[in-house]
């Protein structure tokens, strides 16, 4: 007896040790000033800010500082520095964790937050898509070109994952045009129109031709339409032609060739800290489940692990209070936006939006919640059943290890926060030589206008620009 | 009883763990091994693909059609280029390579550069008209002109349902007569591959 207590005594002691870090702050409040800097394009403060942060400087949270590093440097303009830390998250995330066996079994015993950051599946890819931009800013198009390919492998690991399901976020629409304007900048066609078929696939499997709440851009048909016809295939381009229901028409190529401008608008929603409170139910003899107090949601009991007797151990216990992650959309400044070439009296062109990060970011959450929620309960479980047992022999014991579950059940809230809420993209014609962009951000707070430089060289180049104020 | 529960409890989840983590290993294995992992275009397709291709033109009519007409004379191929419009991203280069090789190792076919390592074997001999010696300096207009052109195409075919998935790859390569345009060559190779998941 004696000898368990000891054991306890070791596991509470252990457990209030690896405790300590966790405070109740979210992941948002423990990087708010690089987060208000950044909002409010004061890079190179955010770069400080960032640099001064403790918080992500645990090893848990390596992958969060890479990525933010990497989004800062691409918003000061040093591509070269930029890539050095997109590089190492991406091979951070090819490697894996440091110790999977230790960093599950934090998991499971304090909380997820104590965990390694691992990222969410659409933060992968766009780490791709930085990659591709930072190195198409330097002129390194076979650099780009790897980081195209690479989108195909990062695709193929979602899409098997996910079984293809075109229901569940399978396919990322895209890292796919990414992918084609990278091909189409290094001026391989083919595999441009083999990217551009591909997302367009994407968004023509969905019922109603919208994929996480952006519709079919108008400029991805059209340079599939294009890709087709300059590579001669006429048997697609006919089909596709039916398919989007539009003809294609060749345009003659401006001398100055063109830029794709993407427009990052807002920033990507925080994770908050939401409870929810279950108790166990018995549905059917043996039969147990989760279950909240409206009988709303139920969550199967499945402890292939544990003695068949623990839900009913568990049964008639107090209410479970789990943490769970919860997003908060970030309200936009800006709403839509156009752009104009050279002359102020040419036809805006508008930005399409291509990419809605807000929404990709509720929806994944959503579409992974029983399954995260059964392990989350799994936790809950392990911390409940422990509290039983030494209350048994040792009541004030037994209320330490109470508090001890209290106190360390939390939502894992960190995500990457510098993302923008939309991307909005637009392709427009150059002329030889200078040309002067002017976009025009427009919203209830008033208009703005940026003015860019582009020099036409006659390929395909890309430029980016970054509102990522809040309102 | 239950005391143990507890702790058997932590201790088998730990277990269970540990057992989904496999350490990660790499072996060695022959280029030739069919290994089929996820049912899209691997090496074995590309290996296929080139024997089939390169045992047939080989082979074929217009080989020795050329032989005869031409006095024993061999006839000069370009390889060009293959258009991939199958709905993956195929390098049609480890196949196309394989081809020319047994072109140049079998000596029965003669084989000149085209595409982009034309363009750079003439920017080298530009390079020469100014920067070499004369008596070193390769001369223009002495390339030698191919007889046929190479080309071909890669086209996919996927009908899926639920979780069962058929991928059919159909890699048709063809020869033509740079004079007259005429197809003297079309070989084919088809893959289909039962994927389930």
């Amino acid at each position: 007896m004696s000898k368990i207590l000891n054991q306890w005594k070791w596991v509470l002691g252990y457990a209030l040790l690896i405790t300590i870090p966790v405070s109740c702050r979210t992941y948002n409040d423990a990087i708010g000033q690089y987060y208000g800097a950044l909002s409010q394009g004061r890079f190179d403060e955010a770069a400080t800010q960032l640099d001064r942060n403790k918080f992500l400087r645990y090893g848990r949270n390596k992958l969060l500082l890479l990525m933010e590093k990497g989004k800062t440097a691409f918003l000061q303009g040093r591509y070269q520095e930029s890539n050095l830390y997109f590089n190492e998250a991406d091979s951070f995330l090819e490697r894996g964790r440091r110790n999977k066996v230790w960093d599950q079994t934090l998991g499971i015993l304090v909380n997820p937050a104590m965990q390694q950051y691992a990222g969410e599946d659409f933060e992968k890819l766009l780490i791709h898509y930085y990659k591709a931009l930072n190195y198409l800013q330097l002129h390194q198009t076979e650099d780009a070109v790897v980081e195209a390919r690479r989108i195909s492998l990062s695709n193929y690991e979602l899409n098997d994952r996910k079984k293809d399901k075109t229901n569940k976020y399978s396919n990322d629409a895209f890292a796919l045009i990414m992918q084609g304007i990278i091909y189409e900048s290094a001026g391989d066609k083919n595999n441009a129109f083999i990217s551009y078929r591909n997302a367009t696939d994407v968004f023509l499997r969905q019922p109603d031709k919208t994929y996480y709440n952006t519709p079919i851009p108008g400029q991805l048909q059209e340079d599939l339409l294009r890709t087709a016809y300059q590579l001669g295939f006429t048997t697609e381009l006919s089909y596709y032609e039916k398919e989007l229901g539009r003809k294609y028409s060749p345009v003659k190529e401006s001398d100055g060739g063109e830029v794709v401008i993407f427009w990052e608008n807002g920033l990507a929603p925080v994770k908050v800290e939401n409870n929810f409170f279950f108790t166990i139910t018995e549905r059917g003899p043996g039969n147990f489940m989760f279950t909240n107090p409206d009988q709303t949601i139920f969550i199967p009991f499945d402890f292939k692990l544990t003695s068949s007797d623990a839900g009913n151990r568990l049964k008639g216990l107090e209410a479970f209070r789990v943490a769970f992650p919860k997003y908060e959309e970030q309200p936009l400044y800006y709403t839509g936006g156009h752009v104009q070439v050279n002359d102020t009296n040419n036809i805006p062109i508008p930005l399409e939006q291509v990419e809605n990060i807000n929404q990709l970011a509720f929806s994944t959450l959503q579409e992974r919640f029983l399954k995260e929620m059964a392990l989350t309960l799994a936790r809950m479980a392990v911390k409940k059943l422990a509290e039983h047992e030494v209350k048994k022999d040792n009541e004030s014991l037994g209320q330490a290890v109470n508090l001890l579950g209290l106190l360390t059940e939390k939502a894992d809230t960190r995500n990457w926060q510098s993302l923008p809420h939309t991307i909005y993209y637009s392709r427009v014609p150059l002329k030889k030589g200078a040309n002067k962009l002017s976009l025009t951000l427009s919203g209830a707070h008033g208009n703005k206008t940026v003015t860019l430089d582009v020099a036409g060289n006659g390929g395909l180049q890309t430029i980016h620009y970054s509102s990522l104020q809040k309102s | 009883m239950l005391k143990l529960n507890a702790f058997a409890f932590i201790g088998l989840l730990s277990a269970g763990i540990l057992l989904q983590s496999c350490a990660h290993k790499v072996t060695r294995v022959s280029e030739n091994e069919q290994i089929d992992i996820s049912g899209r275009w691997n090496n074995t397709d590309s290996r296929l693909a080139a024997e089939e291709l390169t045992k047939n033109v080989l082979s074929e009519n217009w080989l020795s059609n050329f032989l005869q007409q031409q006095q024993g004379k061999k006839p000069v191929v370009i390889v060009g280029l293959v258009a991939n419009k199958s709905h993956e991203h195929i390098d049609a280069e480890t196949f196309t390579k394989d081809i020319e090789r047994a072109f140049v190792v079998t000596q029965k076919v003669r084989v000149v550069q085209g595409g982009a390592k034309r363009e750079e074997l003439r920017g080298e001999r530009a390079d020469q008209q100014k920067n070499s010696s004369v008596s070193t300096m390769k001369k223009w207009g002495l390339e030698v002109g191919a007889d046929y052109i190479m080309q071909g195409s890669i086209n996919s075919i996927v009908d899926s349902h639920k979780r069962q998935k058929v991928v059919y790859y159909q890699v048709n390569m063809e020869l033509t007569d740079l004079q007259t345009n005429e197809v003297v060559w079309i070989g084919e190779k088809k893959i289909a591959k039962y994927v389930k998941n």
